[in-house]
């Protein structure tokens, strides 16, 4: 059996929760070879593998985002060959239209003959006519100029992505909705293949955030492109075979965002706890790690404000920032400055890039301040080797902390809320103080990976899931 | 085409005729005068030899050298012209003046070369003379500079200057017929082609160098890239090909009749075609009126709604008032071509009515009179042609303008073949018909393109920045590195 993993700005170049997500997934299922189709923003000489690709991945294909500068910007205009009827749809589809048909659609625009490149395609009258219609209809009194370039610069790379050539495979697997899922109804569409969607987060909800931020759209702009990702995400929920989430939370989200409740799925992470059943080392004070990137959306500075709370109160306890910081070096200094500001040079350490297993051994307590999270692997990580946890309420933490409905195992660590020092500073100082609720949130939180959480049940999940569709 | 835009704007303004007047003679002189100037000059020099001597042979081959020198210097120069033309104003646009002189250098040392080799080789086993082929040659090579130095001083509407130029050589060369014919210079053979032509040679020559003075002057400036116009070619080629493509068509009916029974040869080596080439070269004088009136208006109403349009397109606009622009100068267009039409009809016609009276009195032969009536047609509608042709250039239409004048070309070239056959009576039927039938696609082009213009505007933006590509893009990069030839 072949597989397809479709996967965007992750695996195999860039690091991260999906990327080693991915990694773990291909290495494990030694008997199905996989494909991965990697689409990354732009072409970069620097780009090279960050994992060591087993065998059974027989094939890595890059598209970029940027693709469509190998096709000449001055081919001329060329008419689609589209019948009245198709091209109805084609234009529901272009205003983003939920109703829209997206197996005409993507039938259309994948076919290249018919439609013509991106290039060809939005120098046509037919595009023109559409972007005109839904102008006058919706933004008359917006400038015509930004407008039609804003349009143009959306659909460029999403025609492009559209019609990349899909390596053959049995099963086509997108890890986010996105021009990842696009990808994914296309080949379900091209090739009648079963396609399934894996949804770490909500891609549509991240790069809402991110736009509602930037500052490289403005305007009804934002909105624009907002639509269109969540557009673009209700086709790839719409067109699925299976929508799995990693818990109930996003699996919620997606039911919202138009994803049919049988198809989905809830199919947490999982760890290898035999690595994971590491040996505790005795040690003077009390130590905190931290296993996260230095970036903004870990809010590592209510991170560190709890922590001059802790130390107020518990002078020989430390602070570990276990993970790289090269990715924002900004914050960095920023989080560099409030740490001399708070005088916490001496307690702090900060490790750069290291191998988290040897660090896990040393540690009380592992706090997670983050202002969005998925399924936070370092959580599962942490509860496996038996350390309690202090995490925000996001994403899937409470769930892993807390337990669902269904399990009794009780708590393995304290959920507290968003950026807030104080709450968490109380609860990592409950923790730190109350050697008895250590033990006990240490022996839950192992049992509850080892009951939900194992690698192996994912594995087989998603086997089981293979194997049913082909 | 600011600087003088605003000129006659000020002087549009006053509703006073007189003021108006004023305009109308102004934009003549910039626009007409060194084309005036130079049949002029030419006229009298023949009526001064025709009044002194009566060597019919040698007029003509003077005659030959003239017709010769002025048809193939545009041939070749044409394409290049089109090219500069563009280049300068882009250069102009983002004020980069270094650029100008530069290219004005490196343009002439190829039109120098390439005119001075075509007429070497052309003039290389020609029975004549070794002076008179030398000033054959200096002949060809110097109006072809001219060519070039008019688009550079035209660019910067240095309009007065060029007529100046004009006709202060026209009357050194005068001047210098008159006291050759009093003085001759003893030449063994060709004496009288050859006083003239030296005189004619010196005039032109004084016209180059006070054209370059005021060239130098003004841009006074330079860099050293003076061959990255080059690149244009391979970056707009059409543009070369509009120019070759037009001017071809321009003169082909021309260089086909010189085969006719009409055509004469003259001492081996001019082949052309005196009573059409008359005809023809009379017919081009009428149509004068149109040039200057389209330039007025081109100048004054259009340029501003042309701007107002883009402006909208190109910033802020919604797509109504984008709209609204777009009628506006659509309105222009057709308020200004059909008013130019009609007058240009009516001076047509008027003048197919009195030819046969004036050129009875003039004594000019029959067959000159009957030709020029129908090319006066054809010229009323070439020089049409020739406006679509800009107008579309001005709206970056350079495929459309570059079929329309692929059009006159070839449908010039068949007309004129077919007719040729039939007799002395159908000569100029062929560039009237190939003029009408092209104006008629041309007008077809211009309502379909205007109409869809925003459409054209915006869709037609290149999507992103590609690399740019092309030969000539390679040479230019190689001869800008070597500095110069």
């Amino acid at each position: 059996m072949e597989v397809c993993i479709i996967s965007e700005g992750s695996y195999p170049y860039i690091p991260g929760g999906v990327a080693s997500w991915i990694h773990q997934l291909v290495t494990e299922m030694k008997e199905i070879n996989f494909k991965i189709l990697s689409i990354m923003p732009s072409e970069d000489e620097t780009l090279k593998y960050r994992y060591d690709v087993p065998e059974n991945v027989i094939e890595i294909k890059t598209v970029y985002l940027n693709g469509y500068h190998n096709i000449s910007p001055k081919k001329r205009k060329r008419e689609p060959h589209i019948n009245k009827d198709k091209l109805k749809e084609l234009e529901e589809f272009l205003r983003f239209n939920k109703d829209v048909n997206w197996e005409t659609v993507i039938g259309i625009m994948a076919n290249r003959k018919k439609m013509g490149d991106c290039v060809e395609f939005l120098k046509s009258q037919t595009f023109w006519n559409i972007l005109l219609n839904l102008y006058q209809e919706k933004y008359r009194h917006e400038d015509f100029n930004r407008f039609f370039w804003t349009m143009r610069s959306m659909f460029l790379p999403m025609i492009n992505i559209i019609q990349t050539e899909i390596p053959k495979a049995d099963i086509y697997h997108s890890v986010s909705t996105g021009y990842a899922g696009l990808l994914g109804v296309v080949s379900k569409v091209k090739y009648k293949k079963p396609f399934i969607l894996t949804e770490h987060g909500i891609y549509a909800r991240e790069r809402e955030e991110e736009i509602i931020k930037s500052k490289w759209v403005q305007g009804i702009y934002k909105s624009i492109w907002i639509n269109f990702f969540y557009f673009i995400s209700t086709g790839a929920y719409k067109a699925a075979d299976r929508v799995i989430s990693l818990f109930e939370r996003n699996r919620n989200i997606q039911l919202e965002l138009g994803s049919e409740k049988h198809k989905t799925i809830v199919i947490p992470n999982g760890v290898d706890i035999k690595r994971y059943k590491v040996k505790k080392e005795k040690h003077e004070g009390f130590n905190i790690g931290a296993i996260l990137r230095i970036v903004p959306i870990k809010d590592v500075k209510t991170l560190i404000r709890a922590f001059k709370i802790v130390n107020l109160k518990i002078p020989n306890s430390k602070l570990y920032l276990i993970g790289p910081y090269d990715e924002d070096k900004e914050y960095y200094n920023e989080c560099l400055n409030l740490i001399k500001t708070l005088k916490l040079n001496k307690n702090v350490i900060i490790t750069g890039r290291v191998d988290i297993k040897n660090y896990l051994p040393k540690m009380d307590v592992l706090v997670l301040t983050s202002i969005s999270e998925g399924q936070p692997l370092v959580i599962l990580e942490g509860m496996a080797s038996g350390i309690p946890i202090v995490a925000t309420d996001v994403g899937s933490c409470r769930e892993l902390i807390e337990g669902t409905k269904k399990d009794d195992i009780g708590l393995a660590g304290i959920v507290t809320k968003p950026v807030s020092p104080n709450e968490t500073a109380d609860a990592v100082i409950r923790i730190l103080k109350n050697e008895k609720l250590r033990q006990q949130m240490s022996l839950n939180g192992r049992k509850r990976v080892e009951r939900y959480y194992t690698k192996e049940k994912l594995i087989s999940r998603y086997s089981e899931i293979y194997y049913e569709l082909r | 085409m600011a600087g003088i835009g605003f000129v006659l704007k000020k002087l549009f303004k006053e509703e006073m005729y007189l003021k108006r007047t004023k305009a109308y003679i102004y934009s003549a002189l910039v626009s007409a005068g060194p084309w005036i100037a130079a049949v002029i000059t030419v006229n009298i020099l023949l009526f001064l030899t025709d009044y002194y001597f009566d060597d019919i042979a040698q007029r003509d081959l003077f005659m030959g050298t003239i017709v010769y020198s002025f048809v193939f210097s545009q041939i070749i120069t044409a394409p290049w012209q089109i090219i500069i033309t563009r280049y300068i104003s882009d250069k102009l646009y983002i004020k980069d003046y270094g650029y100008i002189r530069a290219s004005f250098k490196g343009i002439s040392k190829i039109i120098a070369c390439l005119s001075f080799m075509i007429a070497f080789v052309y003039y290389y086993n020609k029975d004549l003379p070794v002076y008179y082929k030398y000033m054959s040659l200096s002949l060809f090579v110097l109006i072809s500079l001219i060519w070039i130095l008019m688009v550079y001083l035209g660019a910067v509407k240095n309009y007065l200057i060029i007529s100046k130029a004009f006709i202060y050589g026209g009357c050194i060369s005068v001047i210098l017929t008159i006291v050759s014919i009093y003085y001759p210079i003893p030449f063994k053979e060709y004496s009288i082609a050859s006083n003239i032509l030296l005189s004619y040679l010196t005039g032109i020559m004084f016209t180059y160098l006070i054209l370059m003075y005021s060239f130098l002057t003004t841009f006074f400036y330079g860099n050293n890239f003076e061959f990255d116009f080059i690149s244009y070619i391979s970056k707009l080629p059409s543009l070369f090909y509009i120019g070759l493509f037009y001017t071809l068509g321009l003169w082909i009916d021309d260089i086909m009749m010189w085969y006719s029974p009409l055509g004469v040869d003259i001492y081996e080596t001019y082949k052309y075609a005196p009573l059409y080439d008359s005809a023809v070269f009379l017919a081009y004088l009428t149509v004068i009126p149109t040039m200057i009136l389209f330039m007025v208006s081109i100048e004054t109403e259009f340029y501003d709604k042309y701007k107002k349009y883009y402006g909208l397109a190109a910033k802020d606009g919604t797509y109504e008032q984008i709209e609204i622009a777009r009628q506006e100068m659509e309105r222009s267009i057709n308020r200004q071509l059909i008013y130019t039409m009609e007058t240009q009809t009516i001076i047509t016609l008027t003048i197919i009515v009195l030819s046969s009276k004036i050129f009875a009195f003039l004594g000019v032969p029959l067959i000159v009179r009957d030709i020029f009536r129908i090319s006066v047609l054809g010229s009323l509608c070439n020089v049409f042609v020739l406006l679509i042709i800009l107008i579309l250039l001005y709206f970056e239409m350079r495929k459309q303008a570059l079929f329309v004048s692929l059009m006159f070309l070839l449908s010039n070239a068949a007309f004129t073949y077919y007719f040729i056959p039939k007799g002395v009576k159908f000569y100029g039927f062929g560039y009237f018909l190939g003029s009408f039938i092209t104006l008629i696609a041309a007008i077809i082009i211009l309502i379909y393109v205007v109409r869809r213009i925003t459409y054209y505007t915006f869709a037609m933006q290149p999507l992103f920045k590609a690399k740019e590509k092309g030969i000539f893009i390679w040479l230019a990069d190689i001869l800008n590195k070597k500095g110069s030839f």
